[in-house]
């Protein structure tokens, strides 16, 4: 994972991202293995891993009954490497990038949610990081603040950090993330940039029938690779890689063969698709 | 199917492990020395401390000699006399009382201070408050931080031999009680020199009285002598068929530096009620005067028995017992169990180390003794 | 697996944040221990308690100020009126046995799970705060609580006292008369004492902390430890364990108010707070460590 890059986490809810950024963090010890964060073994070494991390775990907690100042003074003043000198600056500098510098004085217990997703990643900028570990960060934003949200993420990439962001929103992470990786059931199940992960799309056909064996051997016959069937309602889906055969020879193969086509489409493989492959359920591509 | 990178994991998961459990030696271990340093600390008598044979005579002769300039010292007092509870407020409960009556139950603190012959002091240290019978020269106060009150007794002419103001016959340091237990050495005690003990840190030997009459309630007292200055460090009495002493009194910390002459002087604070006693010494008409008392005292009193199993039956004042066996008998009279035979009939109180019975005729029978010999006393 | 590659040159994400040398763990640790004894001082529920223990004192003194001395009650009572300095050690013998440990009780039970709770923890390991360091910092801060708590206690005594009733004569359990800078010597000595005491306490506090994620169990069964305590030394069959109770020795405090000290059980007393402290601390330690933090 080259510095500057944006990484994205994705799983569906119950993977094991946040349990796998909580292992990043040294909050829990795996029961076997050693997680290596900026090439430090954790969590032996996080006194030296995570200065340079800056991170935002499950959603933002601050003590309520403080300022949004506040809260990020005490967090400050727990950093051994954090200077006093300059904490007023660097506070103000975090809270200026995040735009909560207005609500700065304001109770945390008065903030909205964005609002203190935003503290909570301000919190994460009080020191220069080499790499920030952001988990949901547009959990529960309006889609003015996940637009927000996304534009400092790119922004703080451009300025060489490298940012990994767990996410159960396929879009989010296609939109965001240069790089992904694919978590299921506790297991990493792929993970490479956002291009070579498409690569692997092969561009498919979707073929609705009531006739499915036919279907397929004529599919088959034309030279449509790894055509698969499945029952839906009534009749079949049946969808197979286009690889280097003419859509348009698709069709009329078929109904010479006197299958009847109640449906068909020649779609690229969306991520989607890949993702499911995977893992075998769904994501909420919604948000 | 076990690669190397599998058995590599279980091997870095027991790592893990056992540093997790390892982590807790640290506690465990703390506590453990806690715990052994404070039962050391509470047991460092166990240890016999060689020391030079001695003969009961001799130790008793050099006990009746024993003469240190001063001494300070702080005293634990134990008394478990197996009476009936007595409403004093300090039973149960980590309150302890700094009233000088409350010594007959429970265990207590006491300070001790000495210089010369004729500068004594004793304070009872109860929770939030304190007791003191301060004794200098001629002069004596009884301080109670409790009530707010001070007795101030001056001496007229001699100084008396014994301080007692107040109820000063409860304050039972090592010394006093030694004194008193000296004092029953008699044909009807075996005298003996148990093994070496340490008490206050010091090396001690440590004399055994027992009375040869078996009817006594008084197993053994068992006096711990100061090997180097022959100072009663500890007195232990038992009672009869109890490994535990009934009441003891020892020296937990003790000093034979001479105190500062200031811890001897007392001057009441103010708002403090002072009780003025004069105490004139008597002269020699005084003296036939109390002469004739004590006479009266007693053919009021009568002392049945020697020694250990003597009994004293003394004519109570009616108006004092308050009508022991009438309904109009204080409470704590009546609490006590009903006792009856051809000596008439009376109440008990049964302790462990002495009975008494109140007869309903007014008379009082006390004794170190199981009752019936009171019972026959009273008879005779 | 490796999250990120190591990255050599410092990626500025906080224009402002020009690192600087890392400052002194000493000064670092007294910025936190600072920030902390804040936090602490200034939450309104805790604010809440200090008012509610120094409303006692004021209730003493008002009380005998109103209806006199009624003879008997609370130790040190009597001598209220004789010198308003009085008020503050009968108040500190009121709150000794349940208002001042259950404060101390609050306070260890809220440090680490309380932070648990509000999810804040996470964030403060993630800083990295440092686990032993944050123990040692929450510790220092309960130790400074419990000597505030004790100090507000004697202090708005001296303080009602002194209006109500006056700077007299001072006199000790001895019966030796004191002056006034002697006697403020002395209860600064009682609050100290009092104090190592109650930071005992709330060492155990500390480490029930680490066992939970609900503050109000914590300090729950931090009481009842308390309690528990209390009782135990009441049972006179348990005598041989009593020496043992931390509480046992709370009410020794007596003995700084003797002419002279009497140190055996002020000393006995600190030791066993000392053991006490030490042990539940490392405890909490053991358990925090490697402790999972999933809230």
């Amino acid at each position: 994972m080259p510095r500057g890059a944006v990484y994205g986490f994705l799983g569906p809810n119950g993977s094991g991202k946040t349990t796998t950024i909580r292992m990043l963090l040294g909050l829990i010890q795996p029961t076997s293995g050693t997680p290596t964060v900026l090439g430090e073994p954790i969590p032996q070494r996080v006194a030296y891993a995570l200065p340079k991390v800056g991170s935002l775990v499950e959603g933002p907690a601050f003590h309520p009954y403080l300022s949004g100042r506040r809260n990020l003074v005490r967090l400050d003043a727990a950093d051994p490497q954090a200077s006093r000198r300059t904490a007023g600056s660097r506070i103000d500098a975090a809270l200026e990038r995040v735009g909560l510098m207005p609500a700065a004085d304001k109770n945390y217990r008065a903030y909205s949610l964005g609002m203190r997703q935003r503290l909570a990643i301000a919190g994460a900028l009080l020191q220069p990081r080499e790499l920030l570990i952001l988990d949901e960060p547009t959990n529960g934003l309006d889609p003015q603040g996940t637009r927000e949200v996304r534009h400092l993420v790119s922004d703080l990439a451009d300025d060489g950090a490298t940012v990994l962001i767990s996410s159960h929103l396929l879009s989010e992470v296609e939109q965001i993330c240069s790089h992904v990786g694919v978590m299921h059931a506790g297991k990493l199940l792929a993970q490479g940039t956002l291009d070579e992960l498409r690569a692997q799309t092969a561009p498919t056909v979707r073929l609705e029938t009531s006739d499915p064996q036919t279907a397929i051997e004529i599919m088959k016959r034309l030279g449509l690779k790894r055509p698969r069937s499945e029952r839906t309602g009534d009749h079949h889906l049946i969808s197979a890689e286009l690889g280097a055969v003419e859509v348009a020879a698709i069709v009329p193969a078929l109904v010479a063969g006197d299958v009847p086509v109640l449906g068909f489409r020649a779609a690229a493989q969306s991520l989607e698709d890949v993702f499911v492959g995977l893992t075998g359920e769904g994501f909420d591509v919604s948000g | 199917m076990a690669s190397p990178a599998d058995s590599q994991q279980t091997a870095n998961r027991n790592t893990r492990q056992r540093r997790r459990m390892l982590a807790w030696v640290a506690p465990l271990a703390a506590a453990a020395l806690a715990v052994g340093g404070g039962v050391l600390a509470s047991n460092n008598a166990s240890a016999e401390p060689p020391l030079p044979k001695k003969t009961a005579q001799q130790l008793l002769t050099a006990v009746a000699g024993a003469k240190v300039p001063g001494l300070s010292g702080t005293v634990t007092e134990t008394a478990n006399l197996g009476l009936p509870s007595l409403p004093t407020g300090s039973q149960g409960g980590p309150m302890s009382s700094s009233d000088f009556s409350d010594l007959v139950s429970g265990t207590h603190t006491l300070k001790v201070w000495t210089s010369g012959q004729d500068k004594s002091r004793v304070a009872l240290l109860g929770t939030y408050g304190e007791s003191d019978l301060i004794r200098n020269g001629k002069q004596a106060w009884l301080w109670s931080s409790k009530d707010k009150q001070a007795i101030h007794t001056r001496y007229v002419g001699s100084a008396p031999d014994s301080m007692q103001p107040g109820d000063l016959s409860q304050a039972q340091t090592p010394q006093q009680l030694a004194e008193q237990a000296l004092k029953a050495i008699d044909p009807t005690t075996t005298v003996s020199v148990s093994r070496n003990v340490t008490v206050a840190g010091r090396p001690a030997y440590e004399l055994v009285l027992a009375p040869k009459d078996d009817r006594s309630l008084v197993g053994q007292v068992m006096i711990a002598v100061d090997a180097k200055t022959s100072t009663p460090l500890q007195v232990a009495v038992t009672a009869d068929g109890q490994t535990k002493p009934a009441l003891s009194a020892g020296f937990t910390k003790i000093d034979f530096a001479v105190p500062d002459a200031s811890t001897f002087s007392f001057s009441p604070p103010k708002g403090t009620k002072v009780t003025q006693h004069t105490v004139t010494a008597p002269s020699k008409r005084d003296r036939a005067d109390a002469r004739k008392h004590a006479k009266d005292a007693a053919s009021k009193t009568t002392v049945v028995g020697k020694g250990w199993t003597s009994v004293v039956i003394a004519k109570a004042d009616q108006t004092a017992l308050g009508k022991s066996g009438k309904s109009g008998g204080n409470a704590q009279l009546q609490a006590l169990p009903r006792v009856s035979g051809s000596w008439g009939s009376g109440r008990l109180l049964s302790g462990a180390l002495f009975s008494a019975v109140i007869t309903d005729d007014g008379r009082i029978a006390v004794g170190a003794v199981r009752p019936q010999l009171l019972y026959d006393a009273l008879q005779k | 697996m490796s999250a990120a590659e190591a990255g050599t040159a410092e990626a500025g994400t906080a224009e402002a944040g020009t690192v600087g040398r890392a400052p002194n763990p000493v000064v670092s640790w007294v910025r936190l221990f600072a920030s902390e004894c804040r936090l602490v001082l200034t939450r309104r529920r805790n604010i809440a308690g200090l008012a509610v223990l120094s409303a006692v004192p004021i209730l003493i003194a008002v009380a005998v100020k109103i209806w006199g001395v009624g003879g008997g009650g609370p130790s040190f009572v009597d001598s209220i009126t004789a010198n308003g300095l009085f008020v503050a050690l009968a108040a500190l013998a009121v709150e000794l046995p349940l208002f001042l440990p259950l404060a101390v009780s609050w306070i260890a039970g809220d440090s680490i799970a309380g932070e648990a709770n509000l999810g804040t923890l996470r964030y403060l390991l993630a800083v990295p705060v440092g686990r032993t360091r944050l123990l040692t910092v929450k510790y220092a801060s309960l130790v400074f609580f419990s000597l505030c708590a004790t100090l507000l206690v004697a202090v708005v005594g001296g303080l009602i006292g002194s209006i109500l009733f006056g700077t007299g004569s001072m006199f000790l359990l001895s019966g030796n008369t004191i002056s006034f800078g002697a006697t403020v010597l002395r209860l600064l000595l009682v609050c100290c004492y009092l104090a190592a005491g109650f930071a005992a306490l709330g060492a155990i506090g500390l480490f029930v902390s680490t066992l939970t994620e609900q503050p109000i169990g914590a300090t729950v069964a931090t009481v009842l430890i308390n309690v528990g305590m209390f009782v135990l030394d009441t049972i006179s069959q348990l005598d041989w364990l009593h020496p043992y109770l931390l509480t046992h020795w709370w009410m020794s405090f007596g003995d700084l108010l003797r002419s002279p000290i009497y140190t055996g059980d002020l000393n006995r007393g600190l030791l066993t707070a000392l053991a006490y402290a030490i042990v539940f601390w490392l405890a909490a330690w053991a358990r925090f460590r490697a402790k999972d933090v999933t809230s």
